[in-house]
């Protein structure tokens, strides 16, 4: 055995075994951003693959569980904004779990989902637009029209949104970077040279 | 591998910290700080070594490398993989670290064991030295999966399927792992024996 090819051999027995069930990762990232009056949340392990069928639970700040649900193929899972956690302004604290040990969470602050006194803008110009707008019989058709557009607004908008909202929310997830690998590394070799200092200070130190 | 922050709950978490102190204080003690380097060089290793994925159909595998660990330090591999797992949850967020000392008995001590069955077989030249190495690879990851599917049962987010699970899912990890030890040792044998013969513990 002279010189083995070490990597090609190494990648030809992982090939062999490619029925492999689901993912071994590190790590579970999961985040979350909200878009036409549902909750979006994607999760995935740390090499970027999806987690898919992975138990999402949803809880308020008091611990209750308030949603429970499943990713898809993808990674996502996605539920409508809940009513009650809308009103008390509550943040979220979305779990997922991707099995043998693997945990990650994501805390989406009630400001990022529209929540507490500030409310649902959306509903409230609405209202306001409403209020404007006295029905009578020839005004009928024009209101419903306005009704309309508004509702086109809204849609393009959320549509529009939704991706730079994935974005900045993904921008918030830690992704392994070089400037981590080389820190910890010079972690390691700083400790070694302490543990070299003291032992050269025990061998010539008090001569 | 890494099992995750909350996951685990107190107790199983204290005894597994407590064991982990244990031992690594051991490990300290019975490191030759001369051969210091040797331990940095393989604590490197292992802190890379989760990095690197290799898909394997739905999933990827990812290498752990505490077989090595332990056949080329001995009791010293607790210090190593203590100090690796701990700058891995601060840079990569791989583990945790309230989870640090169930994390440390899950992989550092199955590579201690198999240093202390295979050590002997090591230093002889030729075939056992190859199953040796191979065996420690191979037998480090199984008894690292059983551990940490006995860690899952305990704190009730597994029952025994999912035990077969993680030890049917770890098997190609087992088997690249074996190779991988395998052919390390074989090399560092050929061409820098110091590195394998002396003990570092």
């Amino acid at each position: 055995m002279k010189t083995l090819p070490i990597l090609p051999l190494v990648c030809f027995f992982v090939t062999l075994f490619a029925n492999s069930p689901e993912a071994l990762a590190h790590k579970v990232l999961v985040f979350a951003y909200a878009s036409g009056g549902e909750i979006i949340t994607e999760t995935s392990f740390a090499s970027g693959r999806p987690a898919q069928h992975s138990p999402i639970f949803v809880m308020d700040g008091d611990e209750n569980t308030i949603v429970k649900g499943e990713t898809d193929e993808q990674g996502i899972f996605r539920f409508p904004i809940p009513p009650q956690a809308l009103e008390a302004g509550k943040d979220l604290h979305i779990i997922a779990e991707a099995g043998e040990g693997h945990r990650g969470t994501w805390l989406l602050k009630a400001a990022d989902y529209g929540a507490g006194p500030s409310g649902d803008k959306m509903e409230k110009s609405e209202e306001k637009s409403q209020a404007h707008i006295a029905p009578t019989g020839t005004d009928a058709p024009i209101q419903s029209s306005c009704e309309e557009l508004e509702r086109r607004i809204e849609e393009t908008v959320a549509a529009e949104l939704a991706p730079v909202k994935r974005m900045l929310a993904k921008e918030q997830t830690h992704q392994t970077s070089l400037q981590d690998i080389l820190g910890g590394l010079g972690y390691i070799f700083g400790l070694a040279g302490i543990a070299f200092y003291f032992q050269a200070r025990k061998k010539y130190g008090e001569k | 591998m890494h099992i995750s922050e909350g996951v685990l709950n107190a107790p199983v978490l204290i005894g597994c910290g407590a064991a982990a102190a244990g031992l690594t204080a051991i490990g300290i003690k019975k490191m030759q700080f001369d051969r210091i380097m040797n331990v940095s060089l393989l604590t490197s290793a292992f802190f890379i070594a989760s990095l690197i994925h290799v898909p394997l159909g739905p999933g990827s595998i990812h290498l752990v490398l505490n077989g090595l660990l332990g056949v080329l330090l001995g009791w010293a591999c607790f210090p190593a993989i203590v100090t690796a797992l701990l700058l891995q949850a601060v840079f990569f967020q791989f583990g945790g670290f309230t989870v640090l000392g169930a994390n440390t008995i899950i992989m550092a001590l199955p590579a201690l064991c198999a240093y202390l069955v295979v050590r002997p077989w090591l230093l002889q030249n030729g075939k056992k030295r190859s199953l040796a190495a191979f065996s420690a690879g191979f037998v480090s990851i199984l008894l690292s999966s059983l551990i940490m599917a006995l860690l899952l049962i305990t704190s009730d987010s597994g029952f025994f399927d999912t035990a077969a699970i993680i030890l049917a899912a770890h098997v190609p990890l087992m088997v690249v792992e074996g190779f991988i030890t395998m052919f390390t040792v074989l090399f560092l044998a050929k061409v820098q024996p110091d590195f394998l013969l002396k003990t570092t513990s």
